[in-house]
């Protein structure tokens, strides 16, 4: 059951910020699966500290919850402010979505 | 109490005020034609009267002349004095024509009157009229009986008078009755719209006050935000006026930009703590979020960092202690960096939190970013920090910032070389201690902010005041004379290179150390 669990994948995009908080807080919700977790950030070009402060308590949530969970992203000034987050040691991070499923396809740590 | 009130409650009264107005109006114009189509069926009953009086004075008459016309002809024998009685025939047939037409206007159920007064005019004609036309000789005892008929012919003509009159008495009682229910009727609905009037008046009235409390409500709301903005404006000036330490090796220089497009006040702080032995301790952070909330988190977070810093040396147990403690009060997301500037061996020692790295620039090369890491704190109790270390010279700046200084493009990789094109700027000639307004001016040009920028420098001091080798005397009067480090800058390298051979450990970052 728990081997043949589907991929949940979440997806924001544009620039987010303290505006798009109630948006990005409807967006990032697990489903009821226990598969690993495709954050897709890929057409994210900003995201503020509200909105980093969000995908760390989401991490929180699918680590909790046993979840394998990856984000992807796309632009290298997303990739920056994630990375001034600290959110590199929290998330397995990548920027293409071929390595970022073969991660989550692999066996849990 | 007036919240406690439903909106039910006032809708129903002007409902029923509605629904009143809509009854009541029909009525009042309805009964308004009603009585004058009385008052001129009364008229018209009138005139019906007084005609059917006309006409039986008419058949009267023509009763006479037909009498006149036969005793003339009784006494003189000659026909001439017959006309009378021709025109009395023709005129009784039409007043009696008239007499039912009148009959039926008022509608008269009992017409015997008008039967006996024809009966009578019958036997008339044939008792009297017929044999004295036939023989006008024996007159006297047929005009005995005629007398008699024509008394008869006059009290059934009283009668018949006294019917309509009756019938018009009749009548005017029941159009006065009439009349008299539509006025009852009217005055009722008169009142019944005064009061509705009045209800509606009371309700609009209670409607205007609870309006007024709303209102107020909303004032004293607007009132308690402006007061709440206030004060957290005023804790944040007080939090970033509290004095950075002026000491003669290490000195600081900062500044703080509120955002210009909306007046909040956000969560960022620095600090600057004089500690022993010529160090002192500087810390940046970004209290996520905006307002009096921030602004109270912000000063927890900030006295947090203080306090251990006096019993824990090393910047990431520190921020590890602050992260738990954030954790478990559930408080809010914090960016951090830490640390310390020790002035006898020119180390600068920090640890990262979810914040921009820190600037380093050093004397004659180019500012540089420097190493960082670490999520922020308050999100993971389990979350790890560095504790970076690196040796720099004297005159070396560490410029620390919150993301507002480079993430006011959204672009943060233009915005972190933006940062250190000013940086290398401002670190030429610009006095150190208006450093840090100096670089934010170089930034931002005067355009408008979008975020709150904070922005704090951490200088050693220069090779120049070295020179005066603890003389503290000798180091405000160096500091003093700053500003024209350019010329003076042969000097300068001079100076550097004798300090860094004195250190034998120049320009290299000890390995970080993995605090658990």
């Amino acid at each position: 059951m728990s081997r043949q669990s589907s991929l949940c994948v979440v997806k924001l995009a544009g620039e987010l910020d303290i505006g798009q908080r109630e948006a990005v807080a409807a967006a990032l919700q697990l489903d009821d699966g226990d598969g690993p977790v495709l954050v897709d950030l890929g057409e994210v070009v900003y995201a503020d500290s509200t909105v980093i402060g969000q995908l760390l308590r989401f991490r929180n949530e699918a680590e909790a919850r046993g979840r394998r969970i990856a984000l992807l992203i796309g632009s290298p000034q997303f990739a920056r402010v994630l990375q001034y987050a600290g959110l590199a040691d929290a998330f397995a991070v990548f920027d293409n979505r071929a390595a970022a499923l073969t991660f989550l396809a692999g066996q849990r740590p | 109490m007036a919240r406690s009130e439903t909106p039910r409650s006032s809708v129903q009264p002007l409902a029923v005020t509605v629904v009143l107005l809509v009854v009541m109006i029909p009525i009042l114009v309805g009964g308004g034609a009603f009585v004058g189509r009385l008052v001129s069926q009364g008229f018209a009953a009138e005139s019906t009267v007084r005609a059917a009086e006309n006409d039986l004075a008419a058949i009267t008459r023509a009763q006479l002349d037909e009498e006149t016309g036969i005793r003339g002809y009784a006494a003189t024998g000659q026909r001439i004095f017959l006309q009378p009685y021709d025109t009395g025939l023709v005129d009784f047939a039409h007043s009696d024509a008239a007499l039912h037409r009148d009959a039926d206007r008022l509608q008269l159920a009992d017409r015997s009157a008008i039967a006996d007064l024809e009966a009578t005019n019958a036997t008339w004609r044939r008792e009297v009229a017929t044999p004295l036309l036939r023989d006008p000789s024996n007159a006297d005892p047929i005009e005995l009986r005629g007398k008699v008929l024509i008394d008869h012919f006059r009290v059934d003509t009283n009668q018949l008078s006294a019917l309509i009159d009756r019938r018009q008495t009749e009548q005017d009682t029941q159009t006065q009755i009439a009349i008299s229910r539509i006025n009852l009727l009217v005055l009722v609905a008169v009142v019944l719209i005064a009061a509705a009037a009045i209800g509606f008046g009371i309700v609009q009235t209670r409607l205007a006050r609870r309006l007024e409390i709303e209102e107020r409500n909303a004032a004293e709301l607007r009132a308690a935000y402006d007061t709440e903005k206030r004060i957290a404006e005023t804790l944040q000036d007080a939090f970033l006026q509290r004095p950075l330490p002026t000491t003669p090796a290490v000195s600081f220089s900062a500044t703080y930009v509120p955002a210009t497009e909306e007046a909040k006040v956000g969560g960022d702080w620095y600090d600057g703590v004089e500690l022993e032995k010529g160090r002192v301790m500087f810390v940046i952070g970004d209290v996520a979020g905006h307002g009096l909330d921030a602004a109270v988190s912000m000063n927890r977070t900030r006295q947090a960092l203080v306090s251990a810093a006096v019993r824990d040396p090393d910047p990431a147990t520190l921020l590890a202690r602050v992260n738990r403690e954030l954790v478990r009060e559930r408080g809010r997301m914090v960016t951090a960096v830490c640390g310390y500037a020790d002035s006898q061996t020119y180390e600068f020692t920090y640890a990262t939190a979810g914040h921009p790295p820190p600037v380093l620039v050093e004397p004659g090369r180019r500012p540089r970013l420097l190493e960082f890491g670490g999520l922020p704190l308050g999100v993971m109790d389990a979350a790890v920090y560095r504790t970076y270390s690196v040796q720099t010279l004297p005159g070396a700046m560490l410029v620390l910032y919150t993301d507002g200084a480079v993430e006011h493009s959204r672009d943060v990789l233009l915005g972190e070389q933006q940062l250190l094109d000013a940086v290398a700027s401002v670190c030429g000639g610009e006095a150190v201690e208006h450093a840090a307004a100096a670089i934010h001016a170089r930034i931002f040009d005067g355009r408008a902010v979008g975020d709150d920028v904070a922005i704090l420098t951490v200088t050693f001091a220069g090779p120049e005041d070295v020179v005066g080798e603890g003389g503290e005397g000798a180091a405000i009067v160096a500091a003093g004379s700053r500003g024209g480090t350019q010329t003076i800058s042969g000097t300068i390298v001079s100076l550097f290179d004798r300090a860094v051979r004195r250190r034998q450990v120049p320009e290299r970052e000890r390995a970080p150390r993995r605090i658990a």
